[in-house]
Order: C-alpha cells, then sequence, then structure tokens
C-alpha cells in the first residue's frame, strides 16, 4: 500500500511501499508540486528504483525552473539506497 | 547444506509484485531472517523481476522465483523461459557520480541489485534465464 499526501508548506508524506506499481501514483502526486519542496520519507517503508525514477524526474523538472526537492526523516536502509545510487548528490537529504 | 527451499511461479506482470512480496517476507518470517534481509531480498527480487516481464520478449506466461536457505546464505533465483539471452552480470555499471542532467535513464536497478546482494550469477540454457542472488547470513 502506498500513499502520497501534500501538506502545508509543500510538504509531500509519502508512506508505505513505493514499488514498480505505484509509479503513477507517486508521478501524479508528485506533479502537484510546482515550486521548491519537501518530501518527508518518515512513514516510506520501501523504494525501489522504479519509486526512485518518479522522484529524480520531478527533481529535475523542477530545477529547469530553478527549484528544487529537499527529502527528510528518511530511515538508515532507504538512506544507504540513494547512498549507493549517488543520489546524496542529486538531492538535498536531511 | 541446503536447509529449506521453496518456489513459486508468479504471472508476468508488474500487479504481481505485491504477491512476490507476500511471499518473500513470509518465507524470511518463517526462518526468523530478520526484517532488513526481508527487505533487501524484496528489492532485489523486484529489480530483476521488473527486468523480466519490462524487456524479456518470452513465451511463458510466469516467472519462477525460489528461494533457498543454507547454514550460511540464502539464494534467490528467477527463472524466465523462453527468452533471449541477456547476461546482467556484465551490464556496464552506471556512472552515480554524475550530475542529474547527465544520468540516464535506465541501469539503476541492477546497480542497487549488486549492492544490496553479495554475489549475482547468470545462467542461459536452452532458453531459459536462470538469474541466481546470494546474500550471506550476518553481513
Amino acid at each position: 500500500m502506498f500513499e502520497a499526501r501534500l501538506e502545508e508548506n509543500n510538504t509531500l508524506f509519502l508512506s508505505g511501499r513505493l514499488d514498480a506499481s505505484q509509479t503513477n501514483k507517486a508521478a501524479s502526486a508528485l506533479s502537484a508540486i510546482q515550486e521548491s519542496g519537501v518530501i518527508d520519507f518518515s512513514e516510506l517503508e520501501y523504494i525501489s528504483s522504479a519509486g526512485i525514477g518518479v522522484l529524480l524526474a520531478a527533481q529535475r523538472r523542477l530545477q529547469d525552473h530553478g527549484a528544487k526537492l529537499k527529502l527528510t526523516n528518511m530511515s538508515a536502509h532507504i538512506r544507504d539506497i540513494f547512498r549507493y545510487a549517488g543520489l546524496d548528490r542529486v538531492f538535498e537529504i536531511e | 547444506m541446503e536447509l529449506q527451499a521453496t518456489v513459486k511461479k508468479f504471472p508476468r506482470t508488474i500487479g504481481a509484485l505485491d504477491d512476490i512480496f507476500e511471499f518473500l517476507e513470509q518465507y524470511c518470517a518463517t526462518h526468523n531472517l530478520g526484517s532488513a534481509t526481508a527487505g533487501t531480498v524484496c528489492l532485489a527480487v523486484e529489480e530483476i523481476f521488473t527486468n523480466m516481464v519490462k524487456y524479456n520478449e518470452a513465451t511463458a506466461p510466469n516467472i519462477e522465483i525460489g528461494v533457498s536457505l543454507y547454514e550460511d546464505r540464502l539464494e534467490v533465483r528467477l527463472v524466465d523461459a523462453g527468452v533471449s539471452e541477456f547476461d546482467i552480470t556484465h551490464v556496464p555499471e552506471v556512472d552515480t557520480s554524475q550530475p542529474l542532467k547527465n544520468r540516464r535513464p535506465g541501469g539503476l536497478g541492477l546497480h542497487l541489485v549488486k549492492k544490496i546482494m553479495d554475489r549475482v550469477e547468470y545462467e542461459y540454457t536452452d532458453g531459459t534465464s536462470k538469474i541466481t542472488m546470494i546474500k550471506y547470513l550476518g553481513n
């Protein structure tokens, strides 16, 4: 089960499992972010390369307009996945 | 010595992922392998399974997933019949040092598999691809 909800301050909360079957839902949620925003990972249990691809597409779209995504509250194992993919250089992660 | 093995076939569709995760998590829970190992195995299997669904022009409707537990390791196999040969162990490495604008889609999933698993093997016999991923326990 994957859910995404946009709250105040352009913060998108992700929860559950962002796998290859959930990319359309994730892309739809991310398309609502039109300026710099925050993605909160505190309730996200799992992400695969398909989910990462959706985040990369959103970051690319925002960077074209001088904006960017900041990723917060990642679990240790999801942070490892981002590090293995070299994405700690692509996203601001805190 | 192999302690416990199980095999199941899943339909060739991304929609099978939930059933695959349930199968793998149940196996890991039954054998007290821990949630970290279960998460690692789910990620590795998703990456290989989705590649097979997207890129293999297969004749078989199902992809077989097998899990075997040994004293020192867990082995996960994905078997896809009626496909062309594609040795994933010889795919060029993704350059993860590149900035976003220079990154090209594709290859990240296999890169992650090689990072999170201890060994990946590929065999091709009579039109059947078999990918075996090994995770040593305690690592």
